[in-house]
């Protein structure tokens, strides 16, 4: 990936623990991020959120005090305040509830990934930039907990296993062309499966991306409870 | 309550209930003996009793007699005791409160001595006087031909007792009724005193209200501790998912994210580039193991199992960070206390070490561990340990309870009071600190 073809972004990192705060600064730095602040807990994410308002934040769920969830409740008061501020919620854990939380409302420059995805570096900073440009990025992980918890008699059964491997990408907030670049098909053919999942899951088709990560999500979730089955 | 001779299975040949019935004979002979303690005690009773409305005169002797009835309880206790090796658990103190009638009145401690004393007078000085005459005669009759022949006596004797004008007997008989009576004594002594025995467990233990409140008090107790132990085996889950959290998962993300910067380095410039971050990497993941190695002995370690408390504790005092360490061990290592046992007193040093290092300021900390009583003497069978440091004290409030202490403390206090274990720390401020712990031998089994 060429230097200098994104234009610079800014971000905001918090994350407690020392080693794993300045490694991230480190990385985002060589992939030309612009880190204007790494703090260590929620509230000075807050005041540095609300200080420079960053195209981008980047935080941890477990942090000071309470280590429990006051990362992802910052996040979304970081949303709420700054709309203009994309979130990302990195996490030791994924948890679908938590990003049912995070995505309620606009699913517009929101991401949840699990901390292992930081190892493949090229494409955790695309993740980051895409969802910094609007875009929506859900953790493979969280996909396949929903996937794995519809009941048989799901819609999803009647899902070919590449569609399904098309849906799950297309939830993690990838467009038409990301997919078929990763599946190494042409666009046509990914337009072509997108338009028969839809079909098949009786969703409304739609062209935008992220609004498109929300539907099939909002789907999947209501598959994984039984008895609120759309 | 031990073993009851009396009630022995069947199978010991009736030559050894004969032989143990002796000591029955013994028994009911020194019954004879406190004859006169007992009858005081019921007479002052009696006196006490019927002056009490006598404007209470009686109190002011009821009040004495109390505390002459409760010690002929234990006198009789420690008689059975010694005797017939049948123990009588004391029951527990009065639990009436108020002026002295009314404890009198309540107690009925005093009372239901008094009844086996009146049990004891009657059947016990009866039963005294019958055994003895038996086997006394029997023994003048087993002997008495023998003694008299070097008498030159006609071979016929008065009977009984040789007095003259009476029943006279050849000598083999004599001899012979001899033996029947001190065959016939200890087995009548024994019946007799299978009587006693049932009243003195009756009466002179805790009465039947008192086994339920002490039922009663068990049962609030095993509540109490099986909620705790529930509640510590939560936290202690947590403080393992905390630690992994903490250690090895930040670790391993940091090694990931260190390969990840080697791999662009290497596309974009070459190894040298590279280099730096494959060193990080390196030694991220030795940090990753070194935290794994800490969370697994955190949780239990492998060495206690294999080697024992002593292994595992010289460990523990070489790994801590207080100068010197001194772990004294003081029983062989072929008496092993049970795994479970092992396990909390390991940790009980292990949270007292890490509290030492931490706040002590601790120059010198002392581990000590023995064992004391015996289940074989009825005392409880107890693995203790001591630690004690010459730090500057203040870990735990004056009364030496633990409920308000750290939340390793008391998640030690809780284990051990879930094993019927105790926990104690004396810290003034000022140092030192000493903490106490008593492990039930052979708690939760295991081995």
């Amino acid at each position: 990936m060429g230097r200098g073809r994104w234009p610079l972004m800014r971000v905001v990192l918090a994350e407690d623990s020392v080693l794993l705060r300045e490694g991230l600064v480190q990385l985002l730095r060589l992939e030309d991020v612009d880190v204007v602040a790494a703090v260590e807990d929620a509230e000075a994410l807050l005041r540095a959120a609300d200080e420079h308002v960053p195209d981008l934040v980047l935080t941890d769920v477990r942090m000071p005090p309470t280590f429990s969830d006051e990362g992802l409740r910052a996040a979304i008061a970081v949303r709420s305040r700054h709309p203009g501020t994309a979130v990302v919620v990195l996490s030791q854990y994924v948890e679908e509830r938590y990003a049912a939380e995070l995505l309620g409302g606009s699913t517009r420059g929101v991401g949840y990934l699990l901390k292992d995805r930081v190892g493949d570096v090229e494409e955790f900073v695309s993740t980051l930039r895409r969802v910094a440009a609007g875009g929506t990025a859900v953790d493979p992980e969280v996909v396949s907990q929903l996937l794995s918890r519809a009941s048989r008699d799901d819609p999803l059964e009647r899902l070919t296993p590449r569609e399904l491997e098309v849906l799950q990408l297309m939830a993690e907030g990838r467009s038409n062309a990301a997919v078929a670049a990763r599946l190494v098909v042409t666009d046509k053919a990914v337009e072509k499966h997108v338009s028969n999942i839809f079909a098949k899951l009786g969703l409304p088709p739609d062209t935008e991306d992220h609004r498109r990560v929300l539907a099939v999500l909002r789907h999947l979730e209501a598959a994984a409870r039984p008895g609120t089955r759309p | 309550m031990s073993t009851l001779p009396l009630d022995r299975p069947p199978v010991a040949a009736p030559l050894r209930r004969w032989a143990e019935g002796w000591w029955a004979v013994v028994h009911l002979t020194l019954h004879l003996v406190v004859l006169a303690l007992h009858l005081t005690a019921l007479v002052l009773l009696v006196v006490g009793t019927a002056l009490v409305p006598v404007l209470g005169v009686g109190v002011l002797l009821l009040w004495p007699t109390r505390r002459l009835l409760a010690l002929c309880a234990r006198l009789e206790r420690y008689r059975l005791a010694a005797v017939l090796d049948v123990h009588v658990p004391a029951p527990p103190r009065c639990a009436a409160t108020g002026p002295a009638w009314r404890r009198l009145a309540l107690d009925t401690r005093s009372w239901r001595t008094a009844g086996h004393l009146a049990v004891l007078v009657t059947l016990g000085t009866v039963g005294g006087t019958v055994v003895l005459a038996l086997t006394s005669t029997g023994l003048a009759a087993l002997l008495a031909p023998s003694a008299s022949a070097g008498l030159g006596h006609g071979g016929e004797y008065g009977w009984p007792f040789g007095i003259p004008g009476t029943l006279r007997a050849p000598a083999l008989a004599v001899v012979l009724a001899g033996a029947l009576l001190l065959l016939a004594a200890p087995l009548l002594a024994r019946a007799l005193v299978a009587v006693e025995v049932l009243t003195a467990l009756a009466l002179l233990g805790p009465g039947r209200g008192e086994r339920e409140a002490e039922l009663r008090r068990r049962v609030d107790v095993l509540t109490s501790t099986r909620e705790r132990t529930v509640d510590s085996v939560e936290a202690e889950r947590r403080r393992i998912e905390r630690d992994l959290h903490d250690g090895p998962q930040q670790r391993l993300v940091s090694l990931a994210m260190q390969l990840g910067m080697a791999k662009r380095a290497l596309e974009r410039g070459g190894p040298d580039a590279a280099s730096e971050h494959l060193e990080a990497a390196r030694s991220a993941a030795s940090a990753a193991i070194s935290d794994m190695r800490h969370v697994a002995r955190g949780i239990h370690p492998p060495v206690l199992t294999d080697r024992g408390l002593d292994a595992a504790l010289s460990a523990l005092a070489a790994a801590s960070p207080v100068a010197v360490v001194d772990v004294e061990v003081h029983f062989p290592p072929s008496e092993r206390p049970s795994s479970t046992a092992e396990a909390i007193a390991y940790f009980c040093v292990s949270e007292a070490l890490t509290n030492t290092a931490k706040h002590a300021r601790a120059s010198r900390v002392v581990v000590q561990l023995w064992r004391e009583g015996d289940a074989a003497d009825g005392r409880a069978d107890l693995l203790r340990l001591r630690v004690s440091d010459d730090g500057v004290g203040g870990a735990a409030p004056a009364d030496g309870t633990v409920a308000s202490g750290g939340s390793g403390l008391r998640g030690l206090g809780d284990r051990l009071a879930a094993v019927d274990g105790w926990l104690h720390v004396v810290s003034p401020r000022g140092g030192p600190t000493v903490l106490e712990a008593g492990v039930p031998w052979g708690a939760g089994g295991g081995r």
